[in-house]
């Protein structure tokens, strides 16, 4: 598959983008927002059919209406904090109207259905471009603010009085959950992203005993379902969004199965030491 | 005379357009302690979250250490043990030893990431209220007690001049509760500081610990009884 450019390039991009959407998403679950991604996901339709309409980069319009939707969900959040999860609810089904609205007006070819979920073939030049620039401001914001996500994780308000800039951080990594989603849902796909988003960090609750480990367990996870899953789609002839979940999924379920018996076996260690020291 | 630690003077607060509290006035000195009561909703949550500025007063001054709340910057001579429900929803893997060294924040520079100085800190602090043994153990793997007693270990860890403790009780079984209202009696011996102590498990609080003014939310205001 190396001999082909456009799977060369696809593959830098599944490369890059497998290290940076698990370092959103360890935000999200943290922040316990993990729906956001797909919301943002879902809204990011009616952006790249506003560019298809319009003839502009479909993934500049995907960042513009992810990025408006996120500041809005947000917004509500903040504003009505005792309803959960309701700002992304509305934001999502107002994205989805849009979406399902512009797509009548979209011109023909299976390009807005490509979105959904994901191309194996779809990555361009620029897609390569705009994947490095993400995943280095990515990974350099998260190394900047480590130590303040892992207090934001903990408690927001304890946070604030350890001189955290909550508000800051927040918005920071709003903007650019918005745009890793609005990136990731061409080759992903806008229904699928979310799952990547959340899957390999809910890998890593089970799997990391350290708030060091679930980084360094979500992004290996990441990058190995992305790689895979494109392989996959590559030789099975299957969409690349598809294959990454179903790998993903059977990570989590042997995660889930390592902890349990990890688990069991602590357990029985204990109670023989018990045991030993009653003798 | 001494000075006071904590100074609130005609506050008044409310979410809707309904007053929460209504003309609370009180004053700590520097190194005594209080403990508030409160049943739900009687509003002592509030005026705890405005003592510590994560909400803004209607009217009224809020001071601590002299200096305005909704002014103060710097924390550092605050530390704040949350409810249990907060300390509870810690699920993500982290260790009681990075729990601790999150709190020196404020201290470190550039990457603002935790290095060697910071986890000797934090299992010194760690060991000083026996708690060593955890130090690499998930938080979310501890009873409710032992994660209580690993936010005091937080909390004292920058050497505070007060303490504030919200329903740190709440949620915990018998045994813990008792525990824990025993290792600040000890706490209360050994360090001399400001101590504020918000609860709703009145009885308990009354008969074990040891505080020097008792008072009481009721209606929005404040009663010493």
């Amino acid at each position: 598959m190396f001999e082909f450019a456009f799977m060369r390039r696809t593959l830098l991009v599944g490369l890059m983008l497998g290290v940076t959407i698990p370092q959103i998403g360890i935000v999200v679950v943290n922040r316990k927002t993990s729906m956001m991604g797909d919301a943002l996901s879902h809204t990011s339709l009616a952006g790249v059919a506003l560019g298809l309409i319009f003839g502009f980069n479909p993934s500049l319009g995907a960042i513009f209406v992810c990025l408006i939707s996120a500041f809005a969900i947000e917004a509500m959040r903040y504003r009505f904090p005792q309803y959960g999860d309701m700002a992304t609810a509305v934001v999502m089904s107002i994205g989805l109207g849009a979406a399902s609205i512009l797509s009548d007006f979209t011109p023909g070819g299976n390009t807005l259905e490509s979105y959904l979920f994901g191309s194996i073939s779809s990555a361009t030049p620029h897609d390569v471009i705009a994947s490095i620039v993400l995943f280095v401001v990515v990974l350099f914001v998260t190394l900047f603010f480590y130590g303040g996500l892992l207090n934001i994780s903990i408690d927001p308000n304890l946070a604030r009085l350890d001189g955290v800039p909550v508000h800051v951080i927040n918005s920071v990594f709003t903007a650019l959950t918005a745009i890793t989603v609005a990136l990731s849902a061409k080759m992903v796909g806008a229904l699928l992203v979310s799952s990547l988003l959340v899957i390999p960090v809910a890998c890593s609750l089970f799997l990391a005993r350290s708030y060091k480990q679930m980084y360094l367990v979500s992004l290996t996870l990441g990058l190995v379902f992305m790689m895979s899953g494109l392989t996959l789609s590559w030789y099975f002839e299957i969409k690349p969004g598809g294959a990454m979940i179903l790998i993903a999924t059977m990570g989590l379920l042997l995660s889930a199965l390592y902890a349990r018996r990890r688990k069991i076996r602590r357990e029985t260690v204990l109670q023989v030491k018990v045991k030993a020291v009653s003798e | 005379m001494s000075a006071n630690a904590l100074h609130v003077s005609k506050l008044y607060f409310s979410y809707t357009e309904d007053p929460v509290l209504t003309d609370v006035n009180f004053k700590l000195p520097e190194r005594k302690s209080m403990v508030i009561f409160g049943s739900n909703g009687s509003g002592k949550s509030t005026l705890l979250r405005l003592i510590l500025g994560q909400l803004r007063a209607k009217s009224g001054d809020i001071q601590i250490f002299g200096q305005e709340v909704q002014n103060k910057k710097n924390w550092q001579d605050v530390g704040y043990v949350p409810q249990t429900n907060v300390t509870k929803s810690v699920a993500f893997p982290v260790t009681c030893a990075e729990i601790l060294a999150s709190s020196r924040y404020r201290y470190l520079k550039g990457f603002r990431m935790a290095g060697k100085k910071e986890y000797e800190l934090a299992l010194k602090g760690l060991d000083r209220f026996g708690l060593a043994e955890y130090a690499r153990v998930p938080f979310s793997e501890l009873s409710g007690g032992l994660q209580q007693r690993v936010m005091i270990a937080r909390a004292m860890l920058d050497k505070p001049k007060m303490l504030i403790l919200d329903e740190p009780t709440a949620g915990v079984d018998e045994e813990s509760k008792k525990g824990f209202l025993e290792l600040l009696n000890d706490l209360k011996k050994k360090e001399s500081l400001t101590y504020i102590l918000v609860t709703h498990e009145k009885e308990l609080v009354y008969d074990m610990l040891d505080m020097d003014y008792r008072a009481e939310m009721r209606n929005g205001r404040l009663e010493y009884v």
